[in-house]
């Protein structure tokens, strides 16, 4: 069965649309999270609004249950799913970046997006950095090439790294999610949220 | 529990979290489903980039190893999964914030700040996400929350890398934003 | 604590249990170095060319033959419904999705064996199964097939059986190739690749 499109069982041209279809259902749920203000954004970093941490492990662990349900009913074929390939090195680098990216902006990408669609200037002034930040990286891109492209592990799983079952990881995964569910609350109250 | 969220997170009449956490949940799936991918929108900016490199400097697009990818493409740097799917959050965002009334230009920052500092810091961050994540190949939706549906290695590291980044730089910058 | 929350920590508590116990489908994944020497020294992958012809003339619709030679050997000849795929684009996407398919025995030949058992090497560290290689390759063919040797009077029965098959299929092939209209035998044969054209999806952000 699933993936649909790269499998052929439904024609190419429907992708795109699907892309905005599957776009405009991400765009509301983050925006109806109030994901479209930075001041929710960053309060994960500050310790005074942990929405992002609730609706970004909710998420990622509905996602990744429903998508070994998927596999075991055979609807979806977990080996065509795109995974993205691990550069140790890579990955952290570019993340920590992110993660000043992070604070000082305020935004990520996708929050950026919505942000701006509701009209807030800071989101809109974010996205013409990602545009800048495109192009120094393409500018810059030589000079980090190596780097970037050195060790490439492939598209590991994470429970093979860790040497567990995929079910067992997955099952750690909720279980993570549902106690941070009940401990960031004791955090948020001690942290005077600031008004504005 | 559940109340006690909904008074400090929603004043502004935020859905509730956790339903929007399974609903992004199901729209991940969904995504993988159809397209066989995840969400993503750091990807855009770079290919529209890249077709803006090529309009300006044909030649000098074709020379960088780095735009050369997307301009060659088969279908070009325009006709994208990526940019299609960003477009269509805009839209959703633009639903969401019509429906909630909360469309309103602004410049939204702490009192302790001008908004000319909080401008120039949210091009800093914005300049500073998209290089991370080209480098890192995904930002949060594409490498961190996608990579977690299919638990993928890579996408977990950048997720903790993305997030233990900015713990650690958060102390520098409070005065932005407490 | 409110009652919703109770709730809602079970529902998401059963969900990773029954996601811990359910039973794990065994992933299609490349095979590793040394499972594929475990696979090179079982000799289970070679046809015989009376295999193959048993196969083609029973017109058995599990049978594609793939063809690895370069495109003028292929026009010059080829076997009933065989397949292109030069060796040199085995990698291709639209081939390598072609030839994964559990559905079908997609049986590689060339002059001789080593082609098509490069081809076959390969293709199997890719995590293709239904994989076989028919032994000999063309050369095998016509020895045994097309100018198929008398065994001697002394010979078993079962070699007799056999020449009696080859004789048989030899006339099947040639009868094919005098009946058909001689330009259709040599057109090389279009691919059909089923839809699934589209590359694998490709990159998050």
């Amino acid at each position: 069965m699933g993936p649909l499109i790269p499998q052929g069982i439904i024609g190419p041209e429907w992708d795109f649309i699907i892309a905005l279809l599957l776009g405009i259902g991400f765009g509301y749920t983050l925006e109806a999270a109030g994901f479209s203000s930075s001041k929710n954004l960053v309060g994960l970093f500050y310790g005074y609004d942990f929405v992002v941490l609730r609706v970004f492990f909710t998420a990622g662990a509905t996602a990744a249950a429903g998508i070994i349900l998927f596999d075991y009913f055979g609807w979806i074929d977990i080996g065509r799913l795109y995974v993205q390939p691990t550069y140790w090195g890579a990955a952290i680098v570019g993340g920590l970046i992110m993660g000043l990216g992070f604070v000082t902006g305020g935004f990520c990408p996708g929050t950026s997006f919505t942000a701006a669609s509701i009209g807030k200037i800071d989101a809109l002034v974010f996205v013409g950095g990602t545009f800048v930040g495109s192009f120094l990286y393409g500018e810059t891109y030589p000079l980090f090439k190596n780097f970037v492209n050195s060790g490439n592990e492939g598209g590991i799983k994470v429970y093979d790294s860790l040497g567990m079952s995929r079910g067992f990881f997955t099952f750690l995964l909720i279980l993570i999610a549902v106690g941070m569910f009940y401990a960031v609350p004791l955090i948020e109250k001690r942290v005077k949220k600031p008004d504005y | 529990m559940e109340k006690e969220v909904n008074k400090r997170t929603n004043p502004k009449k935020y859905k509730n979290p956790y339903l929007m956490g399974v609903l992004l949940g199901f729209v991940l799936i969904a995504a993988f489903y159809f397209s066989g991918r995840g969400l993503g929108a750091s990807g855009a900016p770079k290919r529209v980039m890249a077709a803006v490199v090529e309009v300006v400097a044909p030649q000098h697009a074709e020379k960088s190893e780095f735009y050369s990818k997307y301009v060659k493409s088969a279908r070009g740097p325009w006709k994208d999964w990526l940019n299609f799917e960003v477009l269509g959050v805009i839209i959703g965002g633009f639903i969401s914030g019509t429906l909630s009334g909360r469309l309103k230009v602004k410049v939204e920052h702490s009192p302790k700040i001008t908004s000319r500092k909080r401008l120039a810091f949210a091009l800093i961050g914005g300049i500073l996400f998209e290089y991370g994540a080209s480098m890192a190949r995904g930002c949060t939706s594409g490498a961190a929350l996608s990579g977690m549906a299919v638990l993928a290695t890579g996408g977990l590291v950048t997720m903790f890398a993305i997030f233990g980044g900015a713990y650690l730089f958060a102390y520098f910058f409070r005065k932005l934003w407490i | 604590m409110q009652k919703g929350t109770i709730f809602l920590t079970i529902v998401a508590m059963g969900v990773a249990f029954l996601v811990w116990l359910l039973p794990e489908r065994p992933e299609k994944k490349e095979l590793s170095p040394q499972n594929l020497l475990l696979a090179i020294k079982d000799n289970t992958r070679f046809l015989s060319t009376d295999e193959v012809a048993g196969m083609i003339i029973g017109q058995d619709p599990s049978l594609q033959l793939i063809d690895v030679r370069d495109s003028l050997e292929y026009v010059k000849f080829h076997l009933p419904n065989a397949i292109h795929v030069p060796l040199a684009d085995i990698l291709d996407e639209q081939y390598l999705d072609l030839i994964s398919g559990d559905d079908q025995k997609h049986v590689f030949y060339s002059n001789g064996t080593i082609r098509a058992n490069q081809a076959w090497v390969l293709t199997r560290r890719l995590g293709s199964q239904n994989t076989y290689v028919m032994k000999g390759g063309l050369n095998r063919w016509v020895e045994t097939i097309m100018v198929p040797p008398k065994p001697p009077s002394s010979a078993s029965s079962e070699a007799f059986a056999q020449y009696d098959f080859r004789v048989a299929a030899c006339r099947f092939f040639q009868g094919g190739i005098q009946t058909a209209p001689p330009e259709k035998t040599n057109k090389p044969l279009k691919i059909i690749v089923r839809k699934k054209k589209k590359t694998s999806p490709s990159g998050g952000c």
